[in-house]
This record gives C-alpha cells, structure tokens and sequence, in this order.
C-alpha cells in the first residue's frame, strides 16, 4: 500500500507496554499513509490505540514502559526519506516541533502554568528557526494574531490560567504552528471543549492547513467532527485498523459490524456530545484488554455476527473499491 | 499583594502569640515552685525568695501571663539568673555563629539535595536513583551529633584536614570562620539533604507526568530544557515549601551539633541553661527560634506569590 | 480472565503484600530481631549490664566482649541490647501515645469547623520548635525519668499526627459515603467512628511507623544532651556521649551504638515505605 506521493508512512506499527511479565500490545499492526494538505481521522473508542500511535509517531511515550518493535515509519519531507524509528533521540528533536507538532486533548494542562503564553510559543521558534528573543517576541504575536486571539501583545505576556480553554487551545495551536510543519497531529483537540468553541476550533484547523498546505492527522472518538474535518477516515478498534477509506465510504457505506454499531450509536444532537453516557456506544461488551487480546478477530467476541472461522484467524485488511478496505471475513454479508 | 502580605503577617501574629502562651506554659507545668527548682536544694529560703519576686512568680498567674506577653513584645525577654546578663543580650552574642552554622547547612542540604533529587527523578528506577534513594535513607536515619563524632574522629583528629574544635579566633575574618564550621554544617546539613532529596524527587515525578512536559518534549525541546524550564520550575513551590519546613531540623541539629565540637553558639547556651535550669535563656531561646521559623516560612509565603502567578493575593 | 479471590484478612493480606518486597521484608527482620533482642535482654546477653571490670577497660572487640568494653570494662554489646530495649520502649510509647492524641485532635480538627483554626494554628505553633529544643526544654520542666523522656518526645511528635489525620478527615468528608451518611441524620460521633476511623487506619500506622524512628533519633539526641533518662542507663544516646571521650582510643564505642540507632531507624522508615506502597492505593491521596 506504499504511495510514492505520502508524506508519511506508518508500515505495520506496533507498540506495545511491559508491565511485569505481561505484554500489552496497545497498536498491533497499524499502516497508513498521508499526504500533504490531507487529513485522515483516526476514530476510536478509548484504548483503541489511536493515541499511543500518535505518540508513537512522535516517539513521545515513556520509554519504558511502552517499547516501538514495528515496523517502519516513514517521514518523506523535502525530498529525503527517513525512517522516523531509526533516527536517534537528537535527530528526532529536530523533527518534533519542526517538521511535525502536535496538539494535545486538554488545553487546561498542557500549557505550563508558569511560563508567560509569549515565552510557549516563542521558545519553539528560537529553537527551531534560529530567531532572536524579540523576532520570536514579534512572530508570536503575529501567530496569536493568527489563531484570533485579540489584543496578542497583552495576552502574549499573561500566564495561561486567565484564559478560556477554547482560548489555551489556540495558544496550543500557535505553538505547534509556528514553524510551518508538514504534518500536525491533533490528538483530541476539540474533546474537552465546548461544542461551540469546538465548531470554530475545527473551522481554525481547517484554514490554517489549507493556508500551510499541511497534512493533519486527526485522532477523535468523535464521528460528528470526523464528518466535519476529515478527507479519509481510519477506524481502530483494539490495536488494529478495522477499516479505511473515504470519509464518504466510511459514514455513508460502512461495512465492518464495527463502524455500523460505532455510526448506530452517534448521538442525534450535537449537543448531547458533552455527556459522556451518550458518547459511548451502545454495543454489548467491552473493549478487550491489550494484554489479553482474543484470538483472530479481536472485535469477534462483541459481534453479532461472529462465527467460528472469526477467532480461528486474524483477519486481513480486505480491500473493497478504491482505498476502501475492510478487516472482516464476513464483510460481504454485512 | 498587600492584602495577602497582611493577611500572612496576621497568620504569622497569631502562631506568634500561641508560641508565647506555649512558652509561658512550659516554665509553668513544672511541679513545685520555679525558683526552688533553678536554685537547687541548697539555697536558703531568702534567696528563693527573692528570686520569686525577682521573676514575679510570687504575683498570680493571670497577671505573670500578661506581664510575660508585655514583655516579649518589646523584645524584653528577661535577665538569665546564671550569666549575669540579660537573655537578649547572651542570645544575640550567641546568635552569628548558630546563623552562620544553619545557613552553611542549609546551603549544602540544598545545593546537594535538589539537584540530587531532580536528577533521581529524571532516571527514575536508574543506577542514580537507586543510590541516591539509598544513601539518603542513610543519611535521615543518622542522628546529625554521631555523623559530627565520626566526621572529628576520621576526618578531623585522623588526617587533619579541618579543626577539630573551635570557632576561631574572635577577631577571625568570616572565612576563616566558616573552615571551623564545614565539618559541624556537614553533620546539621546531611540528614536534611536526605529530606531535600527526598521530597524534591517526589515533587518532580508528579510535574514530570504533567501534560505540559509533554507538550515541551513534543516542540523538540532539549531535555535539559524540558527538565529545568518546564519540569523543575513548577516543582519549586513544593520544593520551597519543605526548605521552610526544614528550617526547623536545620536548627534542631545546629544545637545539638554545637555541643559536640565546642561551638560558643546559641544551642550551647541552650543546653546548658537546660541543665541549670536558666528558665528565662529557654523561654528566650525559643520564643526568638520560632520567631525565626515562622519569618522563615512567612518568606516561603511570599516568594511563592512571586513565584507563581497563580497564587491568588 | 479467571481469577481465583479468596477471602484472607486484612492483615494477612498487607503482610504478604509486604514480604513480597525484598527491602520491607528485610527491615521487618530487622526489627524483629532488635524487638526480641529487647525483650529478652536479660536472658540472652553475656554479662549483667552494669557489670564493670577494670581490668579490661576500653578493651577490643574480641571472642568474649564481640563489641568490646567500655571506659569501665562494662561489656558493650550487653549495653546495646539493653539500649534496645529502652528505644523501643521509648519509641513504642511515644508511637502509641501521640497517635492516640493526634487522632483524636485531628478528627476533632478535621471534624468539628469551630475547632479547626485553633487547633490547627496550635499545631502551626508546636511545630515553629525545632523537635530537639521543644524536647529538651520540656524535659527541663518536667524530670529526668522515663515517663519525663515520653511526655516530652510525645508532644512534639502529636501534631504531625493531628495534621495528617485533619488533612485525610478533610478528603474523606467530601466523599459521598460519608455525605451520605450525615445526610441521613448519623451523628457526628458516630460518622467518625464508623465512616472516618476505618479509612484513617492506614495513613496513620505508616505515620507511626515515622513517628517511631523519629521518636528514637530525638531520644538519642536528649540522652547525647544529658537532657534525658539519666547517665547511668544503658541508652544508645548515653553511650556515645560518654564515648567521647575516649573515641580515638576506642572507636567501637561510638560506632556500636551509631550503627544501632541507623539500623533501627533505617528499618523502621524502609518498613514506613514499604507499608505506604503496600497499602491502598487511594492512601498516597490521603498522606498528601
């Protein structure tokens, strides 16, 4: 599946975490591609992985306890190829920031409390583009400009407890923006916040990464902002990728038992996306654990669907039109 | 900012004025009569008596409570009955060297235990914080006069690299002074490295599982950087407030230190008032050790409102 | 997912939890042999402690004194042992005494509104002394007699307990269980004892496990002073102040009750941290 146009390659990512003797295979084979100025969104519920392989990608997890044994992950980026798990800690730094950044889950922790916004946005700036303490001043306001923030030179001196967190995550997104990377992860950016505010953060993503020609990996639990942001949609499901394609495949034609049950359960009104007992989907059973991950298929065990020949073997990601691809034997008959 | 400064003074009036009432209470829960007890069995019955009216026990309680908070107030704390001078006096002659022996101490318990502890942290599980958690585990169950005996025994009378004994000569410049107090800061400094250690270990593995950590590594920050720009500084309350709080032992262990080598200091003058039972020198001596305690940790109050924006005035 | 759950006691359970780590159960041997060593002074040393023999004064360690004699031929490791006996008497004192007394201030503290600012700024004002003089300046009021050293070792220490016990009441009380139950009309007294004391057991028994070792460094430091149990008792603390002396003919004497008190004291805060890990989880929320 490798395209000579991506900009980057996830091949058969796994990651896994020791605790003691057991092995718990958090991303279990997982292989995409991403071009620039594309977004694919990677859905899942909690502990489906999709966060440990953004992580992954920025070699950000605490090493140990969470070990990357496979397989490559390729960063195209102005015309030289590098496996971004061969480079060494120092190589990577140069990357991280730079040439890939990434926007946390919670605004409320992720900014340092006692670092002035300014500083959080400029100290990446002199790092990365050699700028002096008053350029990197003068383009943080620029880039607080950017995200619509008013009034930046005044809000570029304060601390980040006396804004909204609709305002942190646009602080977050000036940070990670200002060096114009090829590729910005978004971990949950718009979770924790207020619907409204998650509308115009989304709206803010969008146009920045149209304006950098950016490509953005966006990882959500949440369909609604899939249908919103994304051009191709990647559904996890315990450590693996279900299935893949087209934003239009994925919510209009699903074919693993999966994403059906996943879009069944998405609530009517947006509105009720804050509570949290109407995010969770109405499927029978739980999430396995990824230290004991059933046998062939792992979604087997909640399926209505399921027969013997689903646990006897994993499944292969089976392709059904274009980039459409499904890791169900029974997919014909869903 | 001034509010909160006031409120913290009132705070500090207050533990202030139950530290006096303590004090006043200490001297009084001993069975029997004070100056029958400070004179010893072979004072005549004159001279006890005079001494009570000396001190004004021979006036009801009431009365001796208030005249003794009046009195701490204006900073008169009293004649000592065995040094013919008065307990502001004797303290204050006393004071230099017991400041300098807890600064030196306190100096070496953080210059050490911090970075130890950041360190620790940072390799958590490693070889370093092994030992280090180790070693100051040692180091806090050691009482701070045997490490002085055995720092004279090894160090001092065996190889002669410091003075066993001794402050120097009086006119001695402040250099000079603080050769004689290595080894005695050292045995006040260590079991409070260990705590310093300790807990500034603790602090920094909770900051370094902050969201905000990851977000610095994730901008491709050198880990130096993340560690001490993003890490340690929110650390530094925490490790502000045990500074404080250790202020505490540092003198603790500086009295006692004292006395093994010799030094004229205000914990020699304590423990020997203590056992000629020099009511008024103890009741100083820990109305002024407090006093210091609690401006201490008034400081720690206001350096954190510096430190940290958050902190509400 | 099959997991056997057998029914074990409590303390059973803490204890396996314990053994389990090498160092805590190291510790635990530790004590136990210094406890037995305590116990059963009289009948497991060499030679009657007050024993003196002149003629084999600051003698070296050797088959019959293993840790030698000392400046009036008194065999030093019967002086060790019977030293252990009086810390730990000491120490498990004071442990009892000021874990009582701090429970109960704190649960008051924690407890009853109306007494919390007073209690606590009296703590505040205990704890402005460095442990050492509050000790030795009470020990000046009071006597030298064992109970003296107890008393005093006891007051300093009981405020540490009340602000652990006020600080754990305070989390406790927003928990629902205990909203609960003030909702349905308990009474106070019957709240603390039913819903808090159960919850409070583990924080403090790793608290008296602290306050033991700190209990014993301070009794040292008195009897070092002179300002403790008097000179004549085998304390570890008497026994070095009276080695100085004599420590560059005899180092054993200062070095046997050192490595005493650190083995002691060493233990008893490995032990501390090991009951912390062992114990529920929630505890680390609740020593904060």
């Amino acid at each position: 599946m490798s395209d000579p146009a991506a900009l980057i390659t996830v091949d058969d990512l796994r990651t896994i975490f020791r605790t003691g003797e057991e092995v718990a295979r958090a991303v279990d084979g997982v292989s995409f591609s991403l071009r620039a100025g594309e977004t694919l969104a990677l859905v899942g519920e909690s502990g489906s992985g999709k966060s440990v392989t953004a992580l992954s990608i920025m070699r950000l997890l605490p090493m140990p306890p969470a070990q990357i044994v496979g397989r490559r992950i390729v960063f195209a980026d102005r015309g030289t190829e590098q496996d971004l798990l061969t480079l060494t800690e120092r190589q990577m730094r140069r990357i991280r920031g730079r040439r890939i950044a990434m926007v946390f889950q919670e605004p409320m922790s992720s900014l340092n409390p006692l670092l002035t916004i300014g500083e959080q946005i400029a100290e990446g700036l002199r790092l990365h583009l050699g700028l002096s303490r008053a350029a990197a001043a003068e383009r943080a306001c620029e880039l607080l400009a950017r995200v619509n923030i008013p009034d930046p030179v005044r809000r570029s001196g304060e601390y980040p407890h006396r804004l909204s967190g609709g305002m942190r995550q646009r602080v977050m997104i000036a940070a990670a923006l200002g060096c114009n990377p090829a590729l910005l992860i978004a971990d949950e950016p718009t979770t924790a916040l207020d619907v409204t505010i998650q509308g115009q953060i989304l709206e803010l993503l969008r146009s920045l990464q149209q304006e950098l020609c950016m490509a953005m990996l966006f990882v959500t639990h949440d369909l609604g902002v899939v249908s919103e942001v994304a051009d191709r949609v990647a559904v996890m499901y315990a450590g693996r990728i279900v299935e893949t394609g087209s934003r239009a495949e994925i919510l209009s034609a699903p074919r693993h038992p999966y994403t059906k049950a996943l879009l069944g359960s998405v609530p009517r009104r947006r509105s009720a996306r804050r509570d949290p007992a109407a995010r969770l989907p109405a499927i029978p059973g739980q999430v396995p654990s990824a230290a004991q991950l059933p046998p062939g298929c792992t979604f087997a065990p909640r399926c209505g669907l399921a027969i013997p020949a689903c646990t006897a073997a994993r499944p292969a990601l089976q392709p059904i039109a274009g980039a459409h691809a499904v890791r169900c034997i029974r997919w014909r008959e869903t | 900012m001034a509010a909160y400064i006031l409120r913290r003074l009132a705070g500090m009036i207050a533990v202030m004025f139950i530290v006096a009432t303590l004090v006043f209470a200490i001297a009084h829960i001993i069975p029997g009569d004070p100056a029958g007890v400070m004179l010893g069995p072979s004072a005549t019955a004159e001279d006890v008596a005079a001494l009570r009216t000396r001190l004004g026990l021979d006036r009801p309680l009431p009365e001796q409570y208030v005249r003794f908070l009046g009195a701490a107030v204006s900073l008169d704390l009293g004649q000592s009955i065995f040094l013919g001078r008065s307990v502001l006096q004797a303290l204050g002659e006393r004071a230099p060297l017991t400041l300098l022996l807890t600064g030196m101490a306190a100096a070496l318990a953080v210059l050490i235990g911090v970075p130890v502890g950041v360190l620790s942290a940072v390799w958590r599980g490693g070889a370093f914080d092994q030992a280090g958690t180790a070693l100051s585990m040692v180091a806090a169950s050691l009482p701070s006069f045997w490490i002085g005996l055995t720092l004279i025994e090894y160090l001092a009378v065996r190889w002669h690299e410091f003075p066993v004994a001794g402050y120097g000569a009086p006119g001695a410049g402040l250099l000079e002074h603080m050769r004689f107090l290595v080894l005695p800061a050292i045995a006040v400094g260590l079991p409070n490295t260990a705590l310093i250690t300790r807990f500034t270990r603790t602090s920094m593995l909770d900051v370094l599982h902050e969201d905000y950590v990851r977000t610095a590594r994730a901008k491709g920050l050198h880990p130096a950087t993340v560690v001490i720009k993003h890490a340690f500084r929110n650390a530094r309350t925490a490790v502000l407030t045990v500074i404080g709080l250790v202020v505490a032992g540092l003198i603790g262990g500086a009295i006692v230190t004292e006395t093994v080598f010799g030094l004229p200091g205000v914990g020699n003058l304590v423990v020997s008032a203590v056992l000629r039972r020099d009511y008024p020198v103890i009741q100083g001596a820990l109305l002024v050790i407090s006093g210091i305690y609690v401006l201490v940790n008034l400081g720690v109050d206001l350096l954190y409102a510096v430190l940290d924006p958050r902190v509400r005035y | 997912m099959a997991r056997v759950t057998v029914a074990v006691s409590p303390g059973l359970l803490l204890l396996h939890r314990l053994l389990r780590r090498r160092l805590a159960a190291a510790a635990l041997l530790v004590l136990v042999a210094v406890l037995a060593g305590g116990l059963l002074a009289p009948w497991i040393v060499p030679y009657a402690p007050q024993r003196m023999d002149i003629l084999h004064r600051l003698a070296a360690p050797s088959r019959l004194h293993w840790l030698g004699t000392d400046e009036f031929g008194r065999d030093v490791l019967t002086r060790i042992v019977y030293g252990a006996r009086l810390s730990l008497l000491v120490g498990g004192l004071v442990m009892l005494v000021a874990t009582g007394c701090g429970l109960l201030l704190g649960l008051l503290a924690g407890y009853v509104r109306r007494l919390d600012g007073v209690l606590m700024r009296v703590t505040d004002a205990l704890m402005a002394f460095p442990d050492i003089l509050l000790a030795i300046a009470l020990m000046a009021a009071l006597g030298p007699s064992l109970i003296d050293v107890v008393v005093a070792l006891a007051t300093v220490q009981t405020p540490r307990v009340a602000r652990v016990v006020r600080g754990a009441v305070l989390v406790l009380r927003e928990l629902q269980f205990v909203e609960a139950a003030e909702a349905l009309g308990a009474t106070d007294a019957r709240v603390m004892r039913v819903h808090l004391l159960p919850n409070l057991i583990s924080p403090l028994v790793v608290q008296a496990t602290f306050i033991f070792a700190a209990a014993i460094l301070t009794e040292a430091a008195l009897s070092f002073l002179g300002a403790g149990v008097p000179p004549t008792v085998p304390s570890w603390g008497n026994m070095i102040a009276a080695a100085q002396l004599y420590m560059q003919q005899a180092d054993w004497l200062i070095l046997a009750p050192g490595i005493a008190i650190l083995l002691t004291v060493l233990s008893l805060q490995v032990l501390g941290d090991g009951l912390r890990d062992a114990l529920d989880p929630r505890l680390r929320r609740l020593m904060r």
